[in-house]
């Protein structure tokens, strides 16, 4: 290769000769043709040169066959040889953009000196299409980052975990820094529950924190995820962070003050169902192998067992009838109902949603001077929700601006606020009863296949009300949806103000107060209401010819009205002092000392009607029937530590990094409340270092590094405490075993017990990589090994209520990390009108609990205790056992013979082990991402594949349709009664013979599978973003008042592949819980949506 | 130069290392603002009783209810496995937690009361041993002499083991009878001593202490009996003779029954009545097996017991034949289960949870008698009698004498027949009222002997759908699974046909 270059130099010289002195003259544009001022202009090989002028021309003296080489800061060099009148343009360069990193301390590196693993996203890379939250914008687009959504809801919680789970109980959500603020990232739940109590605990998800931030506000984004990265962000780093740079003033030296730009975008959501639906059997009992006793349709039924569709036109909702509860005859004498042929409804689920939509819209002003820069920007994002009536509204304000007042003082000041309010859907599992929070979805879910959503909306007609209402089990959804209201205002600030101040050259102090507040406002309406049930007919027979008495056993909620408020305040303050200077020549030494503090209070207060509503329909706490009651929370943590990071650079290619901090936290025990860790790791460049740069190889650099990630104990665990007035037993519906009880007032022992023996817990992370440029940096690679040990946890360890209490403190548990990072970036194709990139992740992490404590005898931590909403099917848990990755199912299971067949009971159905077996786990194999675009002159089209492989969930959808009939896998054999393949049965004396007893589809599918049934595999690749976008070309605009345009139609969530066992819901959907560790129970959240829209940018002269 | 400037910078971060650890004061912060340090003992007390009432009446009473075949389940819904002979392990949760939560409180009361609450201390030794022999009785072994010790004073046993039922848990639930009995007596005998007497946070009895000397003894009549050995023999009839039989302290009258009240409304409704309101009770019908016992004895508290069918008549479904009902019948259900707000005659929002009945105390004496403990067999009539018609009185039923003469007559035609009697009428008169103290009782009485209720020849029938083998019933609870889980000295997992020690 070098042989073949020196070749053509060699000829090149030879040939030199022939060519005469000239002046070159040309011009400099960028790629849409736009003149480029003060680009440099050399004559390869001599020193003659020249800068282009303001409209790029420029001219010079050289050899007509002289080659010329450009170049310009934020432009990539380019080398062409003389012509005449040559037109020259240059590429922005998009690597000088990635040359400089956001170190954790908010200061700008030089990749070089980086000693650990980080991935930076710049803003046009987050925002390739229009998203709702910031985080979920990241999707596919870092590798070793898993994003979850817990439901297709408006404004749902969505978990961001780096690498691997360290934490066993703790949570492990990324810490997420805006602007050097670490900001409280909290999710919150309304309507009574958490999600984590099992699928009867309905909630609204009212999502986490870091989704209020507007995802186009931000100017990058990076992923830190070695503890290297955080171990100056103490205790609450130790899951790793995310870094939000918000957008800044860039200003101007000349020219105008400010530019203003605006964006518009707009798109329509339809929800993606996955769940396959039957369509050959409607409402009752004819296929159910005889569950309902001779009955074969019953419209009151959720079953879709009944009769096989056959078209023919049938009575579907109950009978009118007038308040007294007496039949509505018509005027002709004869009774009234809605008829329709006994079909499947196409689409039914779809159908019972709306289309949801989302609008945002932005001006922003960046402005300044060489002095003071300014950015203010503003947002409206209004997002309605596909289930009917949910909608959520937010109002981003952002004002960045810096202020040079001297060479030796700075200050920068930013403020982000941000307003919303938000209507959530109530989700959860099951889908009975009348409760006020009875889970739409689910709902929809449990109705037979037969049932048209889009006719029964209008829950006023006599035919969808109370009386009339198809189902037994059940109020009309879209009753519930729009009477019982969810509520909540957030109010969320994050502003931060810093002064720098820089008494000598090299020597910068730096004092920074930021916080975080929040507050929050939260109601529940429940509507009140008493209706007897509806009639049903029974094989076209009214149900007891209308005996009034067949009616009685009716629905009623007592009705209630809770208002609730919460303030979360943090403040930091930091205070550094940065020292950097070139101690020779060859050796440059920066070193940083820092103070920081931290402290954070919360205040929640809670009202609530007790004894349901006097007067239904009016949501006022005087409306109590009897005395409202009232409940206040709050907490206060502390924490201060001093940190110091030293590091070292020999000639821009050898770095030493070290940093070490000290914390004190006050929540653990006085005696044992500070601990130190630190970090230590190095960077090699052999490419500067041997001076072996080519042209195919132009990068390497070689870098390790390990350290130490100290977490502190949560709020309160230390004592004893008792509880004053407590609940005992929720019933729901407003129904409660409370104290006072009868007027007498009540006390238990806190169900935790308090360990003031707490420590510190530690993990130790070392990771080694190399990143490479190859082609000129036409490609780059980046991989890196990781390995991670998280020891003496701190846990809340579940105890047997035998023990006295629930719930106890421990040091304990080990667990380790380890993986694979590889992020590739290729540009294959550069020229000036075609360009295509490519950018590839791939990350494979492999979890092991190692131990969890073997001194007390524990092998296993619950991490979420599954509740089984039918019974029937055993149980379920979410686990971390020794030997075993976090996040491990446990749950009943088949039974088999020592011969390997599988065991039935005397009747037919499966036998189910008694007790829980561990069945796989939810962590992936591995998860890789490919995101291509291709422009081609101002046309951008742009691609995001996003893949997961590997890993389980427990599909809640699966086990309510295959109970009630609708799933497509109650399909099977044509429901025709089987006896199962190669089963065994014990024949009393504990020998197993053949089985040849028959079973009904139902009874296998619906009454005796062990929850381990419900186990899919969690394995997808979504099309996750597709985008067209047009540029106008500067020669277009120049005569309008835009300095640059453009228009984009995008698509989100275009297809989804998933494994061929899945026939139920998004794999990705965590469900439960919000953004907590629960990931894999999926409880039949509002499904996640495809999305068309288009989006306009403009930037004014 | 260099060694200069990191001199410096390590010198700052010892300075700021100094100022830390001065600043104690100020992360003394951690102590939680909204619960207290401390409590009163008759707060515990109150809130302990309600605990029981959880336990007994949350989600254990569908289970024991259908084992007991008083109900079975009706069409459309799957209610589980219990009317299959079947369960999950999760089932008993309820039961078994909410009694360990109630014994952790009470326990407090026993090591922490000061020497004055020893009222309050033998209250709570009391109710400590009737939650115990109800796990027992439920359960089998259960952790006994290392529960509760949780506590980092106690010695942070946060994995109890495992104690046999009859070796140390039914004597361990007898010492602490005997105790409050003791304590009880001194009281009753020196009324004015230094003594903090309970009121109204008693919520059984309302610090009626001589009523909870009664429950006391009464509740070691029910443990001897149920033990049933030769020196539980000796120890019945000494407490009888000596004690009872003079005094007449047990519980012997509705007025002096254990009952924990509810006064009813969305606060305070009888968890019975809450649980199957708020999920299950819609969809129990009368067993077969019950429904036809109470008609071939005419029993007129049927009509307490059941609503009748739709037909206006009592009709019961064979025992989890719900697949086999064929509509348009209806069958009987049961009184007020699922009635909205107003209950009925036996689940109802203010109907008390029973701990302890005046049938079921006087049944035990019958029994007493029957088998020849005390005094001579003819006074197992009057003890028979006495319960029949406690059990009329309660339920507001009138027809006691015809039925004492007529279906509900004492066969005492030989011993194993009086036995048989009894035991059908503590069956029949804790329909729905006492489910768990029934069920824990059929699996006890009967025996290949002498069948009356699972064994071949009693008239309990096997389900249509049976995952047992026909002919067994379920004679023990799962484990919970929360032990299983949480536990690591759980035992394995018990089979359904298991015995506990006093089961023949």
């Amino acid at each position: 290769m070098r042989k073949i270059a020196m070749l053509v130099a060699v000829l090149f010289i030879s040939t030199a000769s022939v060519f005469a002195q000239a002046t070159l003259k040309g011009k400099v544009t960028d790629k849409d043709g736009q003149p480029v001022a003060g680009v440099s202009v050399k004559v390869k090989g001599s020193g003659t040169g020249t800068n282009s002028k303001a409209d790029g021309t420029f001219e010079l003296d050289g050899k007509s066959d002289a080659v010329l080489v450009f170049s310009s800061a934020g432009y990539e060099s380019k080398e062409v040889k003389a012509s005449s009148n040559m037109v020259v343009w240059l590429a922005t360069d998009v690597k000088a953009l990635n040359e400089v990193v956001v170190t954790a301390l908010q200061t700008k590196r030089n990749k070089n000196d980086v000693v650990y693993a980080n991935q930076t996203v710049r803003n046009e890379e987050l925002n390739s299409v229009v998203n709702k939250s910031a985080l979920g914008a990241l999707q596919g687009k870092v590798s070793g980052v898993k994003i979850s959504s817990a439901s297709g809801a408006v404004g749902a919680s969505t978990r961001v975990v780096l690498r691997g789970e360290t934490s066993l109980t703790q949570g492990n959500n990324a810490l997420i820094v805006v602007d050097g603020v670490p900001i409280n990232n909290s999710s919150a739940a309304g309507a009574g529950g958490t999600g984590l109590a099992g699928d009867r605990d309905y909630y609204v998800d009212f999502g986490n924190r870091a989704n209020d931030i507007n995802p186009d506000d931000i100017e990058t984004l990076t992923v830190l995820k070695g503890p290297s990265a955080t171990s100056l962000y103490g205790s609450r780093g130790a899951s790793g962070v995310i870094l939000i740079t918000t957008k800044k003033g860039k200003g101007t030296k000349s020219g105008k003050a400010f530019k203003v730009s605006v964006g518009s975008s707009y798109s329509q959501e339809r929800v993606y169902i996955m769940t396959k639906r039957q369509d050959q059997w409607g409402s009752g009992y004819a296929t159910c192998g005889g569950c309902g006793g001779g009955i074969n349709i019953n419209t009151g039924e959720n079953f879709s067992w009944g009769l096989p569709f056959d078209g023919v036109s049938r009575p579907w909702t109950a009978i009118p009838v007038d308040a007294d509860g007496h039949l509505l005859p018509l005027t002709n004498g004869k009774i009234e109902q809605l008829y329709r042929p006994y079909s499947a409804v196409k689409d039914q689920l779809a159908s019972f949603f709306d289309y949801g939509y989302t609008n945002r819209n932005t001006v922003s002003i960046d402005g300044g001077s060489d002095k003071i820069t300014y950015y203010l920007s503003y947002t409206n994002f209004n997002n309605g929700g596909v289930m009917p009536g949910t909608k959520l509204n937010k109002n981003n304000l952002l004002f960045n601006s810096t202020a040079t007042f001297s060479d030796k003082i700075s200050t920068n000041f930013s403020f982000n606020y941000t307003k919303m309010t938000q209507r959530g859907a109530v989700e959860g599992g099951y889908p009975f009863g009348y409760a006020s929070g009875a889970a739409s979805y689910a709902n929809a879910l449990q109705s037979p296949v037969n049932i048209p959503f889009d006719e029964v909306r209008d829950y006023n007609s006599p035919y969808h009300d109370f009386n009339g209402w198809y189902g037994q089990y059940s109020a009309n959804p879209y009753y519930l949806l729009d009477q019982q209201k969810v509520e909540n205002n957030i109010d969320n600030v994050i502003a931060s103000a810093a002064i720098n101040y820089t008494p000598i050259k090299s020597l910068t102090f730096t004092g920074r107060v930021s916080t975080n507040f929040n507050n929050s406002t939260v109601t529940e309406k429940n509507p009140k209401f008493q209706y007897n049930r509806a009639f049903s007919w029974l094989d076209g027979v009214l149900a007891d010819d209308g005996a009034a008495n067949s009616r009685d056993k009716g629905m009623f909620n007592i009705g209630s009205y809770k208002e609730s408020a919460s303030k979360n305040t943090s403040i930091n303050i930091d205070l550094l002092a940065n020292y950097s200077t070139k101690l020779s020549t060859d050796f440059k030494f920066d070193g940083t000392v820092g103070f920081n503090s931290v402290d954070n209070r919360s205040r929640a207060l809670a009202t609530t009607t007790i004894g349901g509503l006097v007067i239904p329909g009016f949501y006022d706490l005087s409306n109590s029937k009897e005395n409202a009651q009232s409940g206040a929370a709050s907490s206060h943590y502390r924490l201060y530590g001093v940190f110091a990071n030293l590091s070292f650079g020999y000639k821009n290619m050898l770095f030493l990094d070290y940093s070490a901090r000290k914390d004190v936290s006050s929540t653990l025990p006085a005696t044992n409340r500070g601990f130190f860790y630190q970090a230590g790791g190095f960077s090699f460049v052999p490419t500067n270092f041997f001076d072996i740069k080519n042209n195919t190889l132009n990068y390497l650099k070689i870098r390790g590094n390990i350290g130490t990630a100290g977490k502190d104990a949560p709020l309160y665990r230390l004592d004893n405490y008792f509880v004053l007035s407590p609940l005992i037993l929720d019933y729901g519906d407003g129904y409660q075993i409370t104290t006072p009880f009868n007027g007498q007032p009540g006390a238990v022992r806190s169900t935790r017990i308090g360990n003031p023996n707490l420590k510190p817990e530690l993990t130790v992370t070392y990771e080694a990589g190399v990143d490479v440029g190859l082609f000129n940096d036409r490609v780059t690679l980046e991989y890196t090994y990781y390995n991670s040990n998280s020891k003496n946890q701190i846990v809340d360890v579940s105890l047997p209520w035998s023990s006295g209490a629930a719930v106890t403190a421990l040091n304990i548990g080990r667990m380790v990390n380890k993986g694979h990072e590889l992020a590739i970036k290729a540009t294959p194709i550069k020229t000036r009108n075609l360009q295509w990139s490519i950018n590839y992740t791939f990350a494979k992490n492999s979890n092991k609990v190692i131990s969890i404590a073997d001194e007390y005898g524990l092998k296993e931590l619950n991490i979420y205790q599954g509740l089984v909403h039918f019974s029937g099917h055993g149980s379920l848990n979410l686990v971390a056992a020794e030997g075993l990755p976090f996040g491990t199912f446990k749950a009943t299971d088949y039974v088999y013979s020592p011969s390997g067949e599988l065991v039935v009971n005397a009747n037919g159905t499966p036998k189910q082990s008694a007790d829980q077996i561990y069945k796989g786990s939810f962590q992936p194999k591995f998860l890789t991402s490919f995101v291509s675009d291709l422009t081609y002159k101002g046309f951008t089209f742009h691609f995001l594949l996003d893949a997961k492989k590997g890993g389980l969930f427990y599909s809640g959808t699966k086990l309510s349709t295959e109970f009630n009939g609708t799933a497509s896998t109650t399909a099977m054999n044509n429901r025709d009664n089987f006896v199962i393949p190669n089963s065994v049965v014990d024949d009393g004396s504990g020998n197993f013979v053949k089985n040849n007893k028959d079973i009904s589809v139902y009874q296998y599918l619906a009454r005796s599978l062990p929850a381990s049934a419900y186990l899919v595999d969690a394995s997808f690749l979504k099309l996750r973003e597709v985008s067209l976008n047009y540029s106008f070309p500067g020669k277009m605009l120049s005569h309008s008042p835009f300095a640059s345009a453009s228009l984009g139609i995008f698509a989100k969530n275009l297809k989804y592949w998933v494994a061929k066992e899945n026939t139920f819901a998004d794999p990705e959907v965590s469900g439960v819980g919000g953004a907590t560790d629960a990931v894999g129970i999926e409880s039949s959240t509002t499904p996640t949506q495809r999305s068309f829209g288009v989006e306009l940018k403009l930037t004014f002269k | 130069m260099l060694k200069n400037k990191i001199k410096f910078l390590l010198s700052i971060v010892a300075l700021g290392s100094v100022l830390l650890t001065g600043c104690k004061k100020y992360l003394d912060i951690n102590q939680n603002p909204n619960l207290p340090l401390s409590s009163a003992v008759g707060l515990q007390l109150t809130t302990s009783e309600l605990y029981i009432g959880n336990a007994l009446g949350d989600r254990i009473f569908p289970i024991v209810n259908v084992w007991s075949q008083y109900y079975t389940g009706g069409p459309g819904v799957a209610l589980g496995d219990w009317d299959r002979n079947a369960m999950n392990t999760s089932d008993g949760n309820s039961a078994f937690n909410n009694m360990y939560r109630s014994m952790t409180n009470l326990d407090y009361i026993i090591k922490r009361g000061s020497a004055t609450d020893s009222l309050y201390y033998a209250m709570a030794e009391i109710l400590k041993a009737y939650n115990t022999q109800v796990v027992a009785d439920l359960f089998g072994d259960v952790p006994f002499t290392e529960a509760l010790k949780g506590d980092i004073a106690d010695g942070f046993v946060v994995a109890p083991k495992y104690d046999d039922a009859a070796t140390v848990v039914y004597p361990g639930i007898e010492s602490l009878l005997v105790d409050a009995v003791r304590i009880l007596n001194e009281y009753d005998a020196h009324p004015n001593g230094t003594y903090t007497v309970p009121g109204e946070e008693d919520l059984i009895f309302n610090g009626e202490m001589y009523k909870w000397l009664q429950f006391g003894n009464s509740l070691l009549l029910k443990l001897y009996i149920r033990e049933g050995s030769a020196a539980s023999q000796a120890k019945f009839a000494a407490l009888y003779n000596d004690f009872i039989e003079p005094t007449g302290y047990y519980i012997g009258t509705n007025a002096d029954m254990a009952n924990i009240p509810y006064p009813g409304g969305p606060q305070g409704s009888n968890p019975f009545w809450n649980s199957s309101n708020s999920s299950i009770g819609n969809y129990f019908v009368g067993s077969k097996t019950t429904i036809d016992y109470l008609l071939g004895t005419s029993d007129p508290r049927i009509d307490a017991f059941f609503e009748p069918s739709g037909t206006g008549t009592h009709l019961g479904l064979k025992q989890g034949d719900v697949e086999n009902w064929s509509p348009p019948t209806s069958f009987s259900t049961p009184n007020g289960a699922a009635d909205n707000v107003d209950g009925g005659l036996i689940f109802g929002p203010a109907k008390p949870v029973i701990l302890m009945s005046a049938w079921e105390a006087n049944l035990i004496l019958a029994e007493a008698s029957a088998r020849g403990w005390i005094g001579v067999v003819a006074d197992a009539s009057t003890f028979y009698e006495g319960a029949v018609n406690a059990s009329f009185d309660y339920l507001g039923v009138a027809g006691a004498t015809g039925y004492l003469t007529g279906g509900g007559a004492l066969n005492t035609t030989t011993t194993a027949a009086t036995l048989k009697s009894i035991a059908l009428q503590k069956w029949v008169s804790m329909n729905g009222l006492q489910p768990v103290e029934s069920w824990i009782e059929t699996r006890r009485v009967d025996n290949a002997a002498n069948p009356i209720f699972a064994s071949p020849g009693g008239i309990f029938v096997s389900p249509t759908q049976n995952e047992l083998s026909g002919g067994q019933f379920p004679s023990i609870l799962y484990y919970p699974q929360t032990e299983q889980d949480l536990n690591p000295n759980a035992p394995p997992q018990n089979v359904l046909t298991g015995k506990v020690f006093w089961d023949n």
